[in-house]
Order: structure tokens, then C-alpha cells, then sequence
């Protein structure tokens, strides 16, 4: 079996009536059981990318350019194959409150509907609901009308709509948005738990913070691709702070002390405790100094 | 006690053709016997006391425009204008009573069987998934509305528009927000469907109810009998007249 589930060559899209690419030649790949962050400012391509690999962009945005080639789970991205894409993949869109149907009752139906068009029989469906509200801890929300729960909660119950269908590919624009504390950890977990069961996780985000510990990180500007590799790579990238991209507190301190200690720095140390570890150097030194 | 939505359909649509057969009296009728069926039903009688004030104010104004303008064949303009006329009053009678069989079967409609059952039952049937939810829709419709409403009313009043006080003060406030309302809500109509495609909408896989189906019982199946056999009984005297 092929391990590889999405593989983009040289994939560009503009929107109809649009002179600029959204996405302007992309190449990435991302294997089962591989979780692939893709950060950038606004305006990065980040949810073009999100609706290109769930197939809604080739589906509503006909009027749109493709070039390149962009696949998952074996087949072109293209209207003809969007059942097939629905089938392997969840979806997570950036405003969860369009996610929600407006024609379900409760958040039982709600979290149910997906499947009742996958055709999955009665009893299974009412069992996968129940497991996926206990693991996002919605499960008191369960009878509650779908549009009468907060921000976070709406957030929760889109999350559990894609969770739901035990997707290969999960696709998740902003998932931690509007989320507490511990609900971020708790959603960590659970995509931690999901990619180790040999699934396949794109994370679109604008704090590069989340993604430190994903297997790769894919770095957007202007829908150009402006760093790709391992998380230390990328946001260790000196290119990123210059371009406010908000990398963590800790590496923008770390930034900040070598461009004073040295002109040409070009790359940071991205672990906390790395940083940590420079900046107490950095620290002795300048005491060594003094003394 | 809900009914079967297949017998709350055929009640609601059989009256609702009869009334274009009946005259003025067969309605009055129709009406009268609708309204002593919604009047056992408390969840009727919640819908019917909500559009009560409303149903009366548009009934008063069909009797009061009728009886004073009622245009006859061949007449002038101010040949039509008069003081309770009583041509334009059996009209405006007949006119109203058929508008209550149509709002009363609507309601009968609604509260008699689950419309979400409903939708699920004529998908099962193969009348196709779209129409069931655009069906459903049609009914979320004004409570996605009102949500969307209460959101932008509680927007404008933190920027100090007043939104509270008298009739006037409200449809004042009201009236500049209905529009942005309505036309971002069509706005947002393609992004519902993403997330509607999302949910596999429209795939080729069979749908699962989610509902185990009631079959209808027998003494229903026995009055959508009776009542299809009225109808046609009343189209076969209209027609033989």
C-alpha cells in the first residue's frame, strides 16, 4: 500500500476574475501517519489550501485556474472524484458556524448527519457519535440545539463532525481558535492519538507556536511557499520574524539577543528549552564581561 | 398524539385542494372544523395565538376594502365605491374563509406530526435529499435568522443604537438591519452548502435515517382514505355541475 496519501507538484490556483495566484506552485507530500502544519500571515493561501485538498475549491470555484497537480489518497483532486474525497477526508472549516447545517434538532443529529449520508448503519452511527462528543467532552451538549451553544463550543461540535467519519486525511483550518486552555491540550491529544493510529493531519494555522510539534511545517506567504521542512527548520528561519509571522515569545528573545551579539543570523534555536539554554549563555557572557 | 406524517400530508393537502372547490359556506365550514381540530392540540394553540392578531388585522382589512371598492363587471371606478356593499362582502367572506382553511391546514401540518420525521420519511421514499432539505430549511429559516438578528441587534446596540423602547423606536432600529440581514444570510448560502458537501451531501452512498420508521396505523390509513374519498367526491360534483 501506498504510504503517501497527499502529494502536490507544482500546484498553483487563482480564483476566477482573480490576475494573482492564491497558491503559486506548492510541491509537499505528506504520508500516513505524518502530520504537516501549514503556517502564514492572513491572506498566506492557507484556506485555499485547506478547501484545495478537501476538493471543495475544484468543486464550488469553477470558474477558478488550477495548474500543477494536487492528489489525495491516490486520486486527482477534481470534481469527479469530490465523493471519494468526502469519503477519506475531514474537513474543519475556519468559521465553524457555516459548518452547521441548520436543519438538525440537536447536536446528536448534527454530529450524526455526516454519517447518514455515508450510508453507515443505525446502531453504528449512534455509538461512533457518542465515543467522538465523550473524547471532545461535548457529551453534555449532546441534546442541545445546534445553535445555541457558544464560540468554542460550535468550534467543538464541527471538530467532532470531522472526527466523526475517522477520516484518513483530516484537514483542520484554525482548529484551535476559540478554544480554552485545556481545550487546546485536550484537542492536542486527541490529533496526537489520531495521527498515531497511521492517519494523515494538515494543521492550518496562524500561530506557528501550535505546530512546533508536528512531523513538518509548511510556511506561506502570499501563497508562495517561503520555508518547508522539519518544525526546527522552518520556524527556526530568521526569514519568518522578519515577515511577522508571530513565532513563539521565546525564539523572537533569541532573535533579538544574537542580532545584537552578530549581524548575520540565520538561523534560531526553536525549542524552549533551547532557548533557554542560549539565552543563560548569553547571560554568563555578558556577566564574564562586566566582571 | 402526533400523527403519522404521511396522514397529517394528506389531511393538510386534501383541505387545501378542497377549499379551491368549496364556496363560501363549504369553507366557513372547513375552517370551523380545522380550528376545533388545532383547539385540542395545545402546541396548535400556542402557533394559533401567535398569528391570531395578525390573521385578524389582514381578515378586517379584506372585509373592510370589499365592502367599500367592489369592482362589478362593466362598472366605473366610482361605480365600484360604496358603503358595505353587499357583493363585496360575500366576496371578501369567501376570500377569508379560504384563507383560513390555507393557514389552518398549515398549522394542522406543523404541529400534528414531527416535520423533521417528515423529511426523513419522504427521503426514505426517494423524493429525493434536496427536497427534504430544502423542506427543513424552510423551517430552520427564521430561527437561524432570529439568531443572526439577535447577534447583529446586540452589535449595533454596543456601537449606542437604541434598540429598546416603543414600536416605533424598534421597527426605527429594525428597519436599516433587516436588509444587511437578509442579503448577507443569501450571502452565506454558499458557504452553508460547502459545509452541507462537507457532511457528504449529494454523495451516491444510500442515506440512513436516523429515526426507526412507524408504519402508519390502520385507523390512520383509514382517514386519509376518507379524506381523499371527500375530496374527490367534491371534484366529481364540481366537474358533473
Amino acid at each position: 500500500m501506498n504510504d503517501l496519501i497527499v502529494t502536490a507538484e507544482n500546484f498553483s490556483f487563482s480564483y476566477g476574475g482573480c490576475k494573482d495566484f492564491a497558491l503559486q506552485s506548492l510541491s509537499f507530500s505528506l504520508s500516513r501517519g505524518e502530520a504537516l502544519g501549514v503556517i502564514g500571515p492572513s491572506k498566506a493561501g492557507k484556506t485555499t489550501l485547506c478547501l484545495a485538498l478537501s476538493g471543495i475549491l475544484q468543486r464550488f470555484f469553477k470558474s477558478g485556474h488550477a495548474e500543477g497537480r494536487l492528489s489525495v489518497g491516490g486520486l486527482e483532486v477534481h470534481p469527479q472524484n469530490f465523493d471519494h474525497l468526502v469519503a477519506i477526508t475531514g474537513t474543519l472549516l475556519e468559521s465553524p458556524f457555516l459548518q452547521i447545517s441548520g436543519i438538525k434538532l440537536t447536536v446528536f443529529e448534527e454530529v450524526a448527519l455526516t454519517l447518514q449520508h455515508m450510508g453507515i448503519g443505525r446502531s453504528e452511527i449512534a455509538s461512533r457519535v457518542e465515543n467522538v462528543l465523550a473524547a471532545l467532552k461535548i457529551e453534555h451538549l449532546s441534546q442541545r440545539s445546534p445553535l445555541e451553544l457558544s464560540g468554542g463550543e460550535t468550534k467543538k461540535l464541527a471538530l467532532a463532525s470531522a472526527l466523526v467519519k475517522d477520516p484518513e486525511l483530516l484537514v483542520l483550518d484554525q482548529p484551535f481558535s476559540q478554544l480554552d486552555p485545556i481545550g487546546v491540550q485536550r484537542l492536542k491529544t486527541i490529533l496526537k492519538r489520531f495521527v498515531s493510529r497511521g492517519k494523515a493531519l494538515v494543521i492550518m494555522e496562524n500561530e506557528p507556536e501550535h505546530v512546533l510539534a508536528l512531523d513538518r511545517v509548511l510556511a506561506l506567504e502570499t501563497g508562495i511557499t517561503l520555508a518547508y521542512g522539519s518544525p526546527d527548520k522552518v520556524l527556526g528561519d530568521t526569514r519568518l520574524i522578519e515577515r511577522g509571522f508571530g513565532v513563539p515569545l521565546w525564539i523572537e528573545l533569541a532573535y533579538l539577543v544574537k542580532l545584537r551579539a552578530q549581524k548575520n543570523v540565520t538561523h534560531l534555536p526553536t525549542r524552549y528549552g533551547e532557548s533557554l539554554a542560549f539565552l543563560r549563555d548569553v547571560r554568563k557572557f555578558w556577566r564574564r564581561r562586566k566582571e | 398524539m402526533r400523527l403519522h406524517p404521511a396522514t397529517s400530508l394528506v389531511i393538510a393537502v386534501s383541505a387545501i385542494c378542497e377549499s379551491l372547490l368549496l364556496d363560501a359556506q363549504g369553507n366557513t365550514v372547513l375552517a370551523l372544523t380545522l380550528l376545533a381540530f388545532l383547539l385540542v392540540r395545545p402546541n396548535a394553540r400556542i402557533m394559533l395565538r401567535r398569528f391570531a392578531v395578525h390573521l385578524g388585522a389582514v381578515i378586517f382589512f379584506i372585509f373592510l376594502l370589499n365592502s367599500l371598492i367592489y369592482p362589478e363587471s362593466g362598472s366605473s371606478l366610482m361605480g365600484s365605491v360604496g358603503f358595505l356593499r353587499k357583493d363585496g362582502i360575500q366576496f371578501a367572506w369567501h376570500i377569508s374563509a379560504r384563507l383560513l382553511v390555507l393557514i389552518f391546514s398549515q398549522i394542522f401540518f406543523f404541529t400534528s406530526a414531527d416535520p423533521h420525521l417528515l423529511a426523513e420519511w419522504a427521503m426514505r421514499r426517494d423524493f429525493g435529499q434536496s427536497l427534504g432539505y430544502v423542506f427543513l430549511f424552510a423551517i430552520s429559516l427564521l430561527q437561524l435568522l432570529r439568531h443572526k438578528l439577535e447577534a447583529v441587534t446586540q452589535a449595533q446596540q454596543s456601537r449606542g443604537l437604541k434598540v429598546e423602547g416603543n414600536v416605533f423606536v424598534r421597527t426605527r432600529a429594525f428597519l436599516p438591519i433587516i436588509a444587511p440581514l437578509v442579503f448577507s444570510y443569501l450571502k452565506e448560502s454558499i458557504n452553508r452548502s460547502i459545509g452541507l458537501s462537507l457532511k457528504g451531501f449529494g454523495s451516491k452512498s444510500s442515506y440512513t435515517p436516523l429515526a426507526v420508521e412507524e408504519p402508519q396505523p390502520l385507523h390512520e390509513k383509514f382517514i386519509a382514505m376518507l379524506v381523499i374519498s371527500g375530496f374527490l367526491f367534491s371534484l366529481a360534483l364540481k366537474v358533473l355541475r
